[in-house]
């Protein structure tokens, strides 16, 4: 095994046993539970958070396919908290910040100790100006669109708390935009492609995470639940829709590899492959979601059952970034100018 | 011969692109459906092309060299593939060559004796045509339900009974056949395999008419044919084994195949689109479609680089996925270009039985890929069951 397989089934064995679904619904109906901040503190703790950076910043240096790796299996896990916006500004701070910035903010990140919040989309006018993450007053880092290219900021420690938006997900939060951010830097040109491409990768590899603890957990039930004397998983009717969903994991799989492989090599081809990557995963996972709630029955519509947690999860991610006819469109774009210059978008290393 | 170049694969290659370069004109295509795309013109066709592979040294890519093949490594193999594809030339073990050079040499390594590789793997390099006498009118998907009867007469196998769907028989020198030799065992294990010669007496063979208008598959009938005990491969009782070995034949580089012809058609129809100025290429959910049309392509691309080269786990369980996928992914994308085609689409020009085509005939050709070879409602049960654990 890797590093990166041995660092995973580690990751599954501690959210199996702090991530359970008891847990979850406890954070869910707000029953005094910060499962979400205790997360974050031991994800840097045990040194997840670090995943990306290098060994000079103080990382674990597996970069962005390290960073696609915990998004998923947190998914996986429905595990609540701003994990995808620390991932990508961490990416986005090591590459691009000046070194006594990120000096300032790197460490704080990895341990935990301080959140992140990045605009939930880049498509201009679709956002409303909402964030995804967690803004804490006096010390989260925020991305922010500056008046043409993102800026880092942190939240300031007094004066009017930023606005909570309640999503229909309660894993994640949106926020509007701090009124009066302390910028810290203005980042240089390039960084909002690849800031955009880190946050198609990880909540591609988030939603991807989702299917597969969603469809398992459908797997499961369809062996148990009984009626008509057998398990209704011996239906043929059902069985099939669940080989296809199986196959839908399968590709989803391969085109993130595909968009992790692009983003390493090539610029054009990371934009174009993470965002596709976002947009066809994610529209998968809502077709998913909504299979396996109505494969559950009655009991996956209640509130009790993780059914809508997944479901909630897997559709605020379909909307982030940007949305996938954008993406689509952004794609044909990059298609056409590649065809035209005799280029292709398809070269898969060997 | 390009093949003496395999110990070098950039000069393989580049030797590769030049011949694929110059073989055929780059009008070849054109020029034989402007002549009706006859089917016996397309016959000769393709046995003038594996004369030309022939000369190459590049028939039975995969098989050993001791065994009479090229004996190429899984890269070099990929990449022939990749040219063959990347020039629009037919592919190297397509059409009517299919059986033979696929599931001949599969079944052969799996369960035959030394005598009959001897007596019939040479042939295949001389341009032998098999064909497959597995589905009959009662036994498609339940292939095991075969009621063909092999009754044992001394040193010979009388067989009696209808065989269906089994591609270019009527060109085919050899047929693969399961025939049930023993009535009362349970279904599976009563079937044997045997290699029947096609001009023994008693074999009647009738072309059908496919939707696509051309003549690919056949009916068998088959009346008290006399086939010799010595033909028999692997054991009496024991062919279901040995047709599943056959099955799997289909798995690996003509999976390969599929998804890299439809890579160079995908893309060729947008260079093509625009140089034409297509209407489509204006229309947002048009644009949407392709895209998706490429990753999701691209995506099956990368699951078959994963069974190549995986012998392992990946090995069981994505060749189910990836028939699923990647004949979906031929259904999907000519439907995509019926659509944008409008009316023109809707006349019939006459077309080659090969994919890149008219939308039409590419669509209706891509039943009979979701349909054999275990078709997708198979493949769905088996990945429900096996991979799944659903219960039976």
């Amino acid at each position: 095994m890797d590093d990166l397989e041995i660092l995973k089934a580690s990751i599954q064995q501690v959210l199996a046993q702090d991530c359970d679904a008891r847990s979850l619904h406890r954070y869910v109906d707000e029953q005094g539970s910060d499962l979400a901040g205790n997360l974050r503190l031991q994800a840097g703790e045990l040194g997840w958070l670090g995943i990306g950076p290098t060994d000079d910043a103080g990382g674990l240096g597996l970069g962005l396919p390290g960073a696609a790796m915990l998004a998923r299996e947190l998914g996986k896990r429905l595990a609540p908290g701003p994990f995808v916006p620390v991932l990508v500004c961490l990416q986005v701070i090591e590459r691009f910040a000046p070194r006594e910035i990120s000096e300032r903010l790197l460490g704080g990140l990895m341990s935990g100790e301080r959140s992140a919040a990045i605009p939930a989309s880049f498509d201009a006018g679709e956002s409303g100006g909402l964030l995804l993450g967690d803004i804490e007053q006096g010390g989260s880092v925020v991305l922010l669109p500056g008046e043409k290219d993102l800026v880092l900021a942190t939240a300031r420690g007094a004066g009017e708390p930023v606005q909570q938006r309640e999503a229909w997900d309660r894993t994640r939060a949106l926020w509007d935009t701090p009124a009066d951010p302390e910028v810290l830097c203005v980042l240089p040109d390039g960084a909002a492609h690849y800031i955009e491409m880190c946050a198609s990768l990880l909540i591609a590899a988030d939603t991807l995470g989702a299917m597969e603890g969603l469809f398992d957990l459908t797997v499961d039930f369809l062996k148990q639940r009984e009626q008509f004397g057998r398990a209704i998983g011996s239906f043929q009717a059902l069985k099939h829709r669940m080989a296809d969903l199986a196959v839908q994991i399968e590709l989803a799989d391969c085109l993130l590899e595909q968009a992790l492989e692009a983003a390493h090599t090539d610029n054009e081809g990371g934009l174009f492959w993470s965002g596709m990557c976002k947009a066809e995963v994610s529209d998968a996972a809502a077709f998913l979601a909504g299979e396996c709630l109505q494969l559950h029955g009655a009991i996956g519509f209640t509130w009790e059952h993780n059914c809508h947690l997944y479901l909630k999860r897997i559709r605020l991610n379909q909307a982030l970034v940007r949305s996938n006819d954008a993406l689509r469109q952004a794609g044909f774009g990059a298609l056409e100018a590649a065809s035209s210059d005799g280029r292709s978008l398809m070269e898969i290393g060997q | 011969m390009i093949i003496d170049l395999a110990h070098d694969p950039a000069a393989f290659r580049a030797a590769l692109r030049q011949w694929l370069g110059k073989v055929l004109a780059p009008g070849w295509r054109e020029d034989m459906e402007s002549k009706g795309g006859g089917e016996d013109d397309y016959i000769a066709f393709q046995r003038w092309w594996f004369g030309e592979c022939r000369k190459q040294g590049l028939i039975l890519p995969d098989l050993p060299a001791e065994l009479g093949g090229a004996g190429l490594s899984l890269a070099l193999q990929m990449m022939v593939v990749e040219e063959f594809a990347r020039a629009g030339v037919p592919p190297l073990k397509g059409g009517m060559y299919t059986v033979a050079h696929t599931h001949v040499p599969a079944t052969m390594l799996h369960a035959a004796s030394e005598e009959q590789r001897a007596a019939y793997l040479p042939g295949l390099i001389e341009g032998d045509v098999w064909c497959q006498g597995f589905s009959e009118p009662g036994a498609g998907s339940d292939l095991a339900a075969l009621r063909t009867r092999a009754v044992r007469e001394g040193d010979h196998f009388v067989i009696n009974g209808q065989k269906l769907w089994s591609s270019f028989a009527a060109q085919a020198k050899y047929c693969l056949l399961l025939a049930r030799t023993d009535p009362d065992a349970p279904k599976h294990k009563g079937i044997s395999y045997m290699i029947m010669d096609m001009a023994s007496e008693g074999v009647e063979v009738r072309p059908i008419k496919q939707a696509t208008g051309h003549y690919e598959f056949c009916e068998l009938f088959l009346t008290d044919v006399r086939v010799p005990a010595a033909n028999l491969i692997g054991a009496e009782n024991a062919g279901w084994a040995t047709a599943q070995a056959t099955l799997a034949a289909e798995r690996g580089v003509l999976a390969f195949e599929r998804v890299e012809r439809a890579r160079r058609e995908l893309e060729l129809y947008l260079a093509r689109a625009r140089e034409a100025g297509a209407p489509w290429l204006r229309r947002e959910a048009d644009r949407a479609e392709y895209a998706a049309l490429v990753a999701r392509l691209q995506a099956i691309r990368r699951m078959v680089r994963r069974l190549l080269a995986d012998e392992g786990e990946g090995a069981s369980r994505l060749p189910a996925f990836i028939k699923l996928l990647s004949t979906q992914f031929g259904q999907v994308y000519s439907d995509f270009r019926i659509r944008v085609a409008g009316l023109s689409g809707q006349i019939d020009r006459p077309s080659l039985p090969l994919s890149g085509s008219e939308p039409l005939h590419d669509y209706l050709n891509s039943f009979g890929d979701t349909i054999s070879a275990g078709s997708n409602e198979i493949m769905r049960n088996l990945i429900a069951e096996r991979m799944l654990g659903l219960p039976r």
